[in-house]
Order: C-alpha cells, then structure tokens, then sequence
C-alpha cells in the first residue's frame, strides 16, 4: 500500500489549506485552490450525470485553458481514465486512439468520431455543492498516455496514479521549487513534460500560468515581470528560439528566476555552459525521461558542471541499471540498455507482450548508455531511429508510409538531421526513390502529405535516391543515409 | 502593406486570411509557434527586402507591430 497521496487529494488539501491562494492563471482568469476543486466537482458531476462512470476511458483535448483541467481532474475523481490529446493532432490518429482505448467520449474536438462528443463548456453549470466524492484508488489508470514507437503505431502507455503522484514528488524533490513558486508554462499539454508540470505545481500548491507557446517573446516577458514569474519549463528548441529572437535577455531576470526545468532533446555540453553563465543563481535542472517512466535521472548544469556530457543522476526515489540483452546487469562503464525501476514506471504498454518491456523489474527504455562509478549516466545512443524535431518525437515509419502511398513514389526513407537553422536539434530529411515512368515532385509529395501528417513531421530537406540501403532481411539501414 | 504580411502569416500558418487581423497577436493561433515565427521573419525579410535585427522582435506583439517594424525599415 502506498503512502502517496495522489495529485487530486493534494488539490483537495490546498483547497482547505490555502482556498484563496491562486492556483492557476490562464488569460485574465485568475482560478484559486477553492474554485479550482470547486470547478474539478462540477466537472466530475457532469460526466456522471452523462452516464460515464469508473474505468470509461475519455479522450481530452489537451488546450491550456482552465476547461481541460476541471475535465482532466473531474474525470480522474469519477474513476475515469483520461487520455490527453493534442487538439492538432491529425483525424486519422485520433480514431486509431479512440479505437485503441475503446473511448467512451471525447471532449473538446469539434468532428464526429462515432463515440460522444462533449463540450469543455458543459461543465459550467453543474450543482457541487451536495457533492460527495471519494478520492482516485492509487493503483487504477489515471492517464493512458500515446509515445511514438518505432514503427508508426504510436504505442498506449497507462500511468496509475500512484505513478504521477510519485513522479510528481521526485521531479519536485530534485527541483527544490515550493509553494511560493510562480511557473510559467509554455510547452504543450499534451506531453507528459507539459502535463507533467502542472501535477507538479498544483501537487505543491503552487502557482502555474498557462500560455500558448514561446512564439510572442515580448508576452512572455512581459508575464515574466507582471507575474513575478520565479521557474519555467524549456525544451532545448525554445531555448534556442528564446536566444534567437531575445539574445541574452533571460538574464535580465537572473534575481528572479530560482529554477528552470529543460527535457525532451539533446543539448549540447557549450549550450549548457552558455544558459548556467546567463543565470549562475538558477537551479536549471535538465531530465532525462521518457513518458513511460517520466524524468528518470536529472542534473543541475552548475553541480554538474564537471559532469555536462552526462544526463545526470537517478531522479530521487529512482534506480537505474544498464542490462546486456539477455537481461544482465553489466557493470560501471559498459554499454548496454538503459534500464529503470521506481514507482513512477508504467507497468508496461496496453496490447502489447509486457515479457518485452522489462528485465525483472526494471523497465527497459529502449535507449543505450553506460553508468559511471559515480552515478552519472550516458547516453549513447537508441536503438531504435526516433527523430527528435524541436521535442517533438517523429517515427521515420510514419512519414515515409505516407510518402509512399503517393501516385509516381516507389519507395522512401527518412532520417532526422542536424537542423540547418540551429533552433530545433532536428529536422527530418526523407529520400525518395520514384518509378521510373514518374515525373512526381517534392512539391506534389510535400502536399499531399499535409493531410495526413502533423507541420513538423513534413521533411524539411528532400533528395531523390535510386536505391534506399536495407538488411537481408529489408529492414531499412537509416543509419547509412546522410 | 499589411495585407501582403497577413497572406504570408496565413500561408505559414495554413489558415484563412481572413483568421488574422491587425489585432492579432503572435502565437495566439494554435497553429502560431515559434518554429513556424521564425519562418514568418524569414519570409518577410526576403519578401519585402529588409533585415529585421534581433533586438525589434523582442518589441513585437501584434501583426500591426510586425507591419509597422517592416514599414520603419523599408
């Protein structure tokens, strides 16, 4: 039995605790402790009335506005199981979802996928006050969460709450930030490092501003002075993109910020060197993670100064091991498949043989690396071909499926590649062998595969091949294209 | 002047022209992120010629503030 409380009881507790104490801020809204819980009951009555009850799985369009969260954790505490979505996210996946869950509704989109459709705004009006509620049971799904697996069926993660609760508690553990902390959210919600963050805030009963993007800078700093903003979340591309467009104005706020959270890509050694300068006063804690095991091992650039090529540390509460691929633990300095056990790992993926994802008790993340004696960890390298654009995760599978069923294309293949403009690590580049007889262009492909594709999974940079390079077997060699 | 910067917002974007207005202001389309800001300038900068130095865009929250950054410089 585990003593974590989950993030819903902690809601609940502040909204005792600290009713008035603002909890988030979103636009012009201003939503404290007691209107946040308040607003959750609403949320959670309105499905109930509608028929939903424990264990129905409910696909949310994952906006940063207040609405998602009252349906996010209204939903939780009817025993529902949530499933975050992008609201970008393309026609086909969602239904690919909403099949692989069985969804019993989705709320927030707009098109007509068979199952219910629900509005954020239909829970406004909803009676709480006579409500009674029992708090989520720890050890049931509170999320089912969709990666980018290797080949282009994006694979289910189901995360308990006992999970997130636990994640939320190492990350916080690490970070040090606080109840009087005032964080800024521009990442997307529909990760788990976006989604992530508000968990944390509100598990500690903080305060978190939830804005669109980094796009309009002058807004972001303007949130910065108004709000007295003391921690943020980055991914390595807006960094970049904050630098681009700003230069070195984040240290403008070198007093003011206490932390800042970074994940999701690789950053480079001379960029961590370069953000630690800028702010010598600020905890810049980076993760290494993944959404099956959230942020598995962290580091601080200015404690880790020596160590900057690593990814750190385990997360507090967290065990990391390398294994063979017999599943052997292998020692300091040895290659092998990076491994990790704590209470915020997912027990395993849905339809999917678990006998695959673990080693014991270890979950295997699929990436390869080796321990130091002295706990740091070091990546080097996946084995599978995810690229990595600006944070978002592409399956090279994905794209080329849909370049190949263009009329005049024979067969493709895609590779991430070092983004020419600096900003988002990676960019992805397909080659294209078409039939002979065809006079297809990149133009025609790029298009057509606009419908189906998310922006950035569109390649960036295109060749024409006569051959693609693959194993006895066909599988593609994409480690020989360049 | 304003117009050919709304046909270039809304062609990166991918939206209606008639969804961006003067009172617009960067990001707030969904569609609108950064990645696809940094495209924005560098469209503008080729189409109208000017080079928009780093220091103004910090300065730039509406479509109107982009239009009168490009009209100062030209």
């Amino acid at each position: 039995m585990t003593s974590l409380k989950s993030i819903e009881q902690k809601i609940l507790d502040f909204s005792i605790d600290t009713p008035l104490k603002t909890a988030v801020i979103c636009g012009k809204n201003r939503i404290n402790y007691k209107t946040l819980w308040s607003s959750i009951l609403s949320a959670k009555l309105s499905l109930e009335n509608q028929g939903f009850k424990f264990g129905d799985r409910i696909i949310i369009a994952a906006n940063k506005q207040a609405e998602f969260l009252y349906a996010y954790f209204g939903a939780h505490l009817g025993g529902m199981t949530t499933v975050p979505v992008d609201s970008q996210t393309s026609a086909d996946r969602l239904k690919y979802i909403i099949e692989t869950v069985d969804a019993k509704a989705v709320i927030g989109f707009n098109e007509d996928f068979g199952v219910k459709k629900i509005d954020f705004a239909s829970f406004e009006t909803v009676e709480n006050s006579e409500c009674q509620c029992s708090l989520p049971v720890m050890d049931s799904v509170a999320d089912i969460m969709f990666t980018t697996g290797t080949t282009n069926i994006p694979k289910a993660v189901p995360l308990t709450f006992e999970n997130e609760a636990a994640a939320a508690r190492n990350i916080n553990a690490f970070i040090k930030n606080n109840s009087d902390d005032i964080e800024l959210l521009a990442l997307p919600v529909s990760h788990s490092f976006g989604l992530g963050r508000i968990r944390c805030c509100l598990s500690i009963g903080a305060t978190i501003i939830l804005t669109g993007n980094f796009a309009n800078i002058k807004k972001i700093f303007r949130t910065f002075d108004e709000e007295k903003v003391t921690g943020f979340s980055l991914v390595p591309a807006s960094w970049r993109y904050l630098k681009k467009m700003s230069g070195s104005k984040i240290a403008d706020y070198v007093k003011q910020l206490k932390y800042i959270e970074m994940g999701s890509a690789f950053f480079a050694e001379e960029e961590k060197k370069e953000l630690a300068q800028l702010l010598p006063e600020t905890r810049i804690c980076m993760h290494y993670g993944l959404t099956e095991a959230s942020r598995s091992a962290f580091m601080e650039f200015h404690e880790y100064k020596d160590f900057l090529s690593s990814v750190g540390k385990a997360s507090p509460f967290t065990e990391i091991a390398v294994f063979d691929e017999n599943g052997c633990k292998l020692d300091f300095y040895q290659d092998g498949e990076i491994c990790v056990k704590g209470e915020h790992v997912t027990s395993g993926y849905i339809n999917f043989p678990n006998e695959q994802t673990h080693f014991g008790e270890f979950f295997r993340t699929g990436d390869w690396g080796h321990l130091s004696e002295n706990g740091c960890l070091y990546l080097t390298g996946r084995k599978n071909d995810i690229i990595n654009v600006g944070g978002e995760k592409v399956s090279p599978v994905e794209v080329e499926t849909e370049i190949n069923k263009i009329d005049g294309v024979s067969e493709s293949a895609c590779i991430g590649v070092e983004d020419p403009n600096g900003l988002l690590g990676q960019v992805v580049k397909a080659f294209v062998v078409k039939e002979d007889s065809s006079d297809v262009t990149f133009d025609e492909i790029r298009l057509q595969i606009a419908d189906n594709l998310e922006q950035y999974k569109i390649p960036a940079q295109w060749e024409w091949a006569t051959e693609i390079p693959k194993t006895q077997n066909g599988k593609i060699q994409r480690h020989l294209l360049k | 002047m304003i117009d050919k910067i709304i046909t270039i917002i809304s062609k990166i974007l991918n939206v209606p022209s008639a969804d961006i207005t003067p009172e617009t202001e960067i990001g707030e389309p969904a569609e609108w992120d950064s990645m696809r800001n940094v495209m924005i300038f560098d469209e503008i900068e080729k189409q109208f010629s000017v080079k928009i130095d780093q220091s103004s865009l910090v300065d730039l929250e509406t479509v109107q503030d982009i239009a009168d950054l490009v009209n100062s410089l030209k």
